[in-house]
């Protein structure tokens, strides 16, 4: 038998254009039986709706916020939002079960609702379980208090966090209350962020009514480093950080919990 | 939202889009959001669970078309 070692030049037998020296069929059955086994997949998943996949476990779970945080109102279909009725039940879920550890969150927002937004971050900072937020991008507006609700926050170096006061615009009928509601609004957004971060109320004011900083506008525009300055965010890193951090909380959470039981 | 590309921004932004008909389904135990691709098809859009693993899933992979049969 002569054993073929050139890698350029197939070995006899391989060319489809020599009828009488057909391709040797060892592939053939072989493929066959995984295209067999795919169609029972797919019955599999119409007869049952369920197939047996085999799936790495994971003890963390990640949750996207993305585009839009969708209040109230449904957005048209040309937003990539966030909606709250599918975040507060994975949060419920990834509480409730024992499988899971940790929560990882991945930030890229500009902003929504500010009661579906502080909804979301109340859920989150309440967790038992550890979690760690990375803005990736940006974590604009209403997105600032999701991204200090977790345990411990990160920001990669290119991200940006637009911090500027909650505004109405429309009709508004009867200006004083609007103001007034507007302006206990702005508290709570306050008091959520001063509470969960190491920012001073004092300077988180400051960034909030900064003028000049952007064009005709008031707010500040704060990136990577300088939201770590600020006490804003705990740390400036990516997903190894975020995931090493994580990882390092939930072996203390599981810790403290033996500790509980003895 | 700022675009920053060398494509020019009437190509971006074009024509007025079809509005799309998003549906939610739970399909192989993963809710997700799907487009209409035909009768009992649907095109798979987004995933929306927070397990990791589903997203490692070959036949989950956004674009994927799914069929179903109707009840």
């Amino acid at each position: 038998m002569i054993e073929n070692d050139n890698p350029v030049v197939a070995p006899p037998g391989n060319n489809p254009e020599h009828r009488d020296n057909p391709p040797k069929p060892e592939q053939q059955p072989k493929r066959r039986q995984a295209s067999t086994k795919k169609s029972m997949q797919v019955e599999n998943i119409q007869e049952l709706g369920s197939t047996e996949v085999p799936t790495a476990k994971t003890n963390i779970h990640v949750m996207t916020i993305i585009g839009q945080i969708e209040g109230h109102m449904v957005l048209p279909p040309q937003n990539k939002t966030t909606k709250y009725e599918h975040i507060m039940p994975q949060l419920v879920a990834i509480e409730q079960n024992p499988e899971i550890e940790g929560l990882m969150l991945l930030l890229n927002t500009v902003g929504g609702d500010v009661e579906a937004g502080l909804a979301i971050a109340e859920m989150i900072s309440s967790m038992s379980k550890p979690s760690v937020s990375i803005v990736l991008g940006g974590g604009h507006s209403i997105g600032v208090p999701i991204a200090v609700s977790a345990t411990r926050s990160f920001i990669v170096e290119s991200a940006s966090m637009t911090i500027h006061p909650i505004r109405l615009t429309g009709l508004v009928i009867g200006a004083q209350s609007s103001f007034d509601y507007l302006e206990k609004m702005q508290e709570r957004v306050n008091r959520f962020v001063v509470g969960h971060s190491n920012i001073s109320e004092k300077k988180w004011k400051e960034l909030l009514y900064k003028t000049g900083e952007l064009s005709r506008d008031i707010g500040t525009s704060v990136i990577g480093k300088d939201a770590v300055r600020y006490g804003l965010i705990d740390e400036v890193g990516g997903v190894s950080q975020a995931m090493e951090k994580l990882n390092e909380l939930i072996k203390i959470n599981k810790e403290s919990k033996k500790g509980l039981k003895q | 939202m700022i675009v920053w590309t060398v494509m020019p921004l009437d190509l971006v932004f074009g024509q007025e889009a079809i509005p799309a008909s998003y549906e939610e389904i739970v399909y192989c135990g993963v809710r997700m959001l799907v487009e209409k691709a035909g009768p009992y098809e649907s095109r798979i859009v987004r995933l929306l669970s927070t397990d990791p693993a589903v997203f490692l899933r070959p036949e989950l992979q956004p674009g994927r078309i799914v069929t179903y049969k109707p009840y």
